[in-house]
């Protein structure tokens, strides 16, 4: 009765002065690889502009279905081979499984999986993320 | 019959099909760009080379025919490295921009590569781009993703005669286009879209708004005119973004008005609620509201003061709802006949746009068949392409004049005087054919032409040629403005002509008026008429899609779906019945015409029933005695004017389609050369035009084939009250500078 009560007493006191594994989130933060797949960025270009193109290959090869664009003609840069946008582009996190196929399959590295991995919001409808949210700020 | 083999597989085909078509017919796929089972062969793109047993080279297969015992094989390594080189050789200067491309999903050179090419390339020069260049409000031309297949410039070769899109410049310098960049919207420029086979030719209206593959497809059904062109249309998310025309029905071809129109059902400006009138504003008060008031409201009156008015384009359901809805309260007025003009004889003995493109001699009398059915006008010109003999009289039809062998051009008002005096056999100096003309026509005649008749042709004259016609055994075409004219009459849904019922609504001898989806100020052209009759209406019910000068007057306003939001039949000039499918769910309170009369009706305790169980088409023939009614002009001036509503702005719901109002920007009057000539004018100047009293600013378009002293002005545009001036189609005016 008593043997095992003092095996499980000592496991205690022997953590308490070991090294500690956990960290004090949210005032420290985990770091993690630089391969993590989290929260998307679309990219900006050299020349400040967005790279995506509405090209759709995301949209199309997302498992999850979580991606949502609608495009339309590039208000500054008529010029056709420059002149698409995306006017709605949506990232369900409700959906996405971090899976980074999008990434992946994205002919323009617009979009690109990063290390931000906070995606706690205290509503499910702010997991809908639109396009001002994901686009690069510079 | 000859048999031949394709790759160990036998087939039977006509002695003068080709290789390519033998192995459409055994299920082989040969790789093709400019072959098109509609256009000639033309053997440009050296796609289809294949391996014919007993010839020393490869042969194109879209141009060879076929030879009885011929053995063909397509899989051999040699048919192969063919296939990769000429990919090859197409990818050298093509900007492989799918993922801008509105084309990719769709695009041969995709399929056909991804399928037959080589995985890279050896080419390692930098590639030529072009910028893009948009011709006009509908295309858009990537000369940097063009293959020159040229099948957009055999279609318009073939198809749409004397359009001047073309090839210009030579071999690697080619580039298509039109002369000195001028736009094109010809009535039929959608087609040059569907039919090349990358991305060189796109929509404006689909432009980079959604990818192919998210496209959902929607058999429905163009209501335009009453050919009833099936199409199939692009649905993303409860939302259409793009036509196509699948099916060949009931021709090949369709046309800018079906192509781009369904833009109504997704416009901004769509009105989607049951509205009533409250102090000069129609408002959302609910949808029990407004029913309570509608039948409160139709209570008050007797079942002869209540009259409906039609719009074009009525489906079978509604035209049957309608009637049941006038029986069960005895309600005996209705007019779809909103032009202004006979639509009675009408019918065909045609049954369908391909006897029309063998037909060797046509005669094409009165207009502006272009203008309410460009199908069959390209089907026409497709005869004409094939060698018909094709005769045109009439005094105005934009597309056709230019385009015929022989055009007779009289003035409008004499139009019919001309045409009944053909068909009576007797000569008539006053309706403006000089005696030769009129015995080169009457010779015509004798070879026993197709008889095409326009919708401006009066009555007697109808039935004069339809009686011409049966007894003489010619195959005959006599349409009318409406594109629903077969249900509309089987129905009985027609009284004395709009401009009685008018009259009567003036008089307030008809007190409540129910207009379904016609706007009466652009259709009417007798707008003073019109601003009279619904000023003194009592009541009045408005269903339509948006907001326009006749709702301005409703008491109510009911929503309408339109297209595939509602599944319809409808029957065609051919007498043939066409269905569209419920695609679209719908968003708000927005419901067919059927839905609200059934509505209306069970509110006021009488069940309505919606079933059609059996259609019988019928038409009538009247008696071809009569003698057209002579042409009173009022006005005055110099020059007689025909009064249209141009190509581009003649459809339903035009408030909601605005890529088509876009290529027809502002009003426009056509003048002879003489007269543009005597008054020194050019195309693009403004005149003002004198309608005795008020006067209207037209720009200018100098027309070759027009009779000195004729000039056709469009009307139909909004805040331009031309037809508020007019109490006919055809008027005295006077020019000023
Ligand atoms: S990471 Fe995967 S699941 Fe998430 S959006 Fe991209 S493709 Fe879709
Ligand atoms: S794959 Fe890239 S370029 Fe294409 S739509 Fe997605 S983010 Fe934009
Ligand atoms: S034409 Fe076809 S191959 Fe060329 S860019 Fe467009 S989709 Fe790609
Ligand atoms: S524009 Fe299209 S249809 Fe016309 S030649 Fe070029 S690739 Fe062919
Ligand atoms: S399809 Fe035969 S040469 Fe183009």
């Amino acid at each position: 009765m008593i043997g095992p009560l003092i095996k499980g007493l000592s496991i205690t006191i022997r953590h308490l002065f070991g090294p500690k594994v956990t960290i004090k989130y949210p005032y420290e933060k985990r770091k993690v690889y630089p391969r993590w797949r989290g929260k998307h960025v679309l990219k900006l270009g050299e020349d400040g502009r967005e790279r995506c193109c509405y090209c759709g290959l995301c949209e199309a090869v997302c498992p999850a279905n979580a991606i949502r664009i609608y495009g339309k003609e590039d208000p500054i840069f008529e010029k056709s081979d420059v002149g698409k946008i995306a006017e709605i582009y949506e990232i369900d996190y409700r959906r996405c499984i971090f899976c980074g196929y999008c990434q992946e399959a994205c002919p323009r590295d617009a979009i690109v999986l990063t290390t931000e991995y906070e995606l706690a919001v205290d509503s499910r409808s702010k997991l809908l993320r639109d396009k001002e949210d994901l686009t690069e700020k510079r | 019959m000859a048999r031949i083999t394709i790759d160990g597989i036998a087939v039977e085909v006509r002695d003068d099909a080709t290789i390519l078509e033998a192995a459409r017919k055994a299920g082989i796929d040969i790789p093709y760009f400019c072959y098109h089972p509609y256009l000639k062969p033309a053997g440009l793109c050296r796609m289809c080379l294949v391996e014919v047993e007993g010839m020393p080279k490869l042969t194109p297969a879209c141009v060879t025919q076929v030879r009885d015992g011929m053995v063909v094989r397509t899989d051999t390594p040699r048919v192969k490295k063919a296939r990769e080189g000429i990919i090859e050789f197409q990818l050298l200067h093509h900007p492989l921009d799918c993922p801008y491309c509105d084309q990719a999903g769709e695009c041969m050179l995709q399929d056909i590569t991804y399928r037959y090419g080589r995985a890279t390339s050896r080419f390692v020069d930098e590639k030529e781009l072009f910028p893009t260049k948009f011709y006009g409000p509908f295309i858009v031309y990537e000369q940097s993703r063009c293959i020159l297949c040229k099948r957009c410039v055999r279609f318009t070769h073939e198809y749409m005669a004397g359009t001047d899109w073309n090839v210009y410049f030579r071999a690697a310098h080619s580039l298509i286009g039109t002369y000195e960049n001028k736009e094109i919207a010809d009535y039929f420029t959608c087609n040059l879209v569907e039919i090349c086979p990358v991305g060189a030719i796109t929509s404006r209206l689909y432009r980079y708004k959604v990818r192919y593959w998210t496209l959902e497809w929607a058999r429905g059904v163009c209501r335009e005119c009453g050919l009833f062109c099936s199409l199939d249309y692009g649905i993303r998310e409860n939302k259409a973004y793009r036509a196509k025309h699948n099916v060949n029905s009931p021709g090949p071809w369709i046309c800018d008005k079906g192509y781009f129109g369904f833009e109504c059902m997704n416009h901004p400006e769509r009105i989607k609620f049951a509205l009533e009138r409250r102090e000069n504003k129609l408002v959302n008060v609910g949808l029990e509201k407004v029913l309570n008031g509608i039948t409160q409201a139709l209570g008050r009156y007797k079942p002869e003061e209540v009259a409906f008015i039609l719009p074009s384009g009525l489906s079978v359901e509604d035209a049957a709802g309608i009637r049941n809805f006038m029986d069960n309260f005895g309600i005996k007025k209705a007019e779809y006949r909103v032009g202004m003009e006979d639509y009675l004889p009408f019918g065909s003995n045609v049954d369908s746009l391909e006897e029309i493109s063998e037909a060797r001699n046509i005669l094409v009398l009165s207009g502006d068949i272009s203008n309410s059915y460009p199908v069959i006008a390209l089907t026409i010109c497709e005869a004409i392409g094939k060698g018909a003999n094709v005769v045109l009289l009439t005094s105005w039809d934009y597309y056709l004049m230019k385009r015929v062998n022989n055009l007779f051009c009289i003035k409008p008002s004499c139009e019919d005087g001309a045409i009944y005096s053909l068909f009576s056999g007797k000569w008539d100096e006053f309706t403006g054919l000089s005696r030769e003309e009129y015995e080169r026509l009457e010779a015509f005649l004798q070879t026993k032409p197709m008889i095409v008749l326009g919708p401006r042709a009066q009555e007697a004259v109808r039935a004069l040629i339809v009686d011409y016609a049966i007894k003489n055994g010619l195959k005959y075409i006599i349409l009318d403005r409406s594109s629903s004219s077969y249900v509309a009459y089987t129905y009985g849904l027609f009284c004395k002509g709009i401009d009685s019922l008018l009259e009567e609504v003036k008089a307030g001898s008809v007190k409540a008026l129910f207009v379904l989806g016609v706007d009466l100020f652009r259709e009417v052209p007798n707008g003073k008429l019109v601003r009279d009759a619904l000023g003194s209406v009592d009541f009045m019910v408005y269903m339509g899609l948006f907001f326009n000068g006749t709702a301005r007057y409703a008491d109510y306003f009911l929503p309408l779906t339109e297209l595939v939001e509602e599944e319809a039949h409808f029957v065609n000039v051919f007498g043939k019945l066409t269905k569209s499918k419920k695609s679209l769910a719908r968003e708000y309170e927005e419901r067919s015409i059927r839905e609200w009369l059934k509505l209306i009706s069970e509110k006021m305790g009488k069940k309505l029933d919606l079933e059609v169980r059996e259609f019988k088409p019928k038409f009538v023939l009247v008696e071809g005695n009569k003698k057209p009614k002579d042409i009173v002009l009022s006005g005055s001036g110099d020059f007689e004017a025909l009064f249209e509503i141009p190509f581009y702005r003649n459809f339903r719901y035009m408030e909601g389609k605005s890529k088509l109002l876009e290529a027809s920007p502002e009003p426009v009057l056509n003048v002879s050369i003489y007269d543009a000539r005597s008054l020194g004018l050019s195309n693009g100047d403004y005149v003002s035009l004198d309608i005795g009293g008020p006067s209207f600013k037209y720009k200018i378009r100098v027309f070759d084939e027009l009779v000195k002293g004729v000039l056709v002005a469009d009307t139909g545009f909004e805040g331009f009250p031309v037809n508020e001036a007019l109490n006919n189609r055809i008027a005295k005016v006077k020019i000023k500078k």
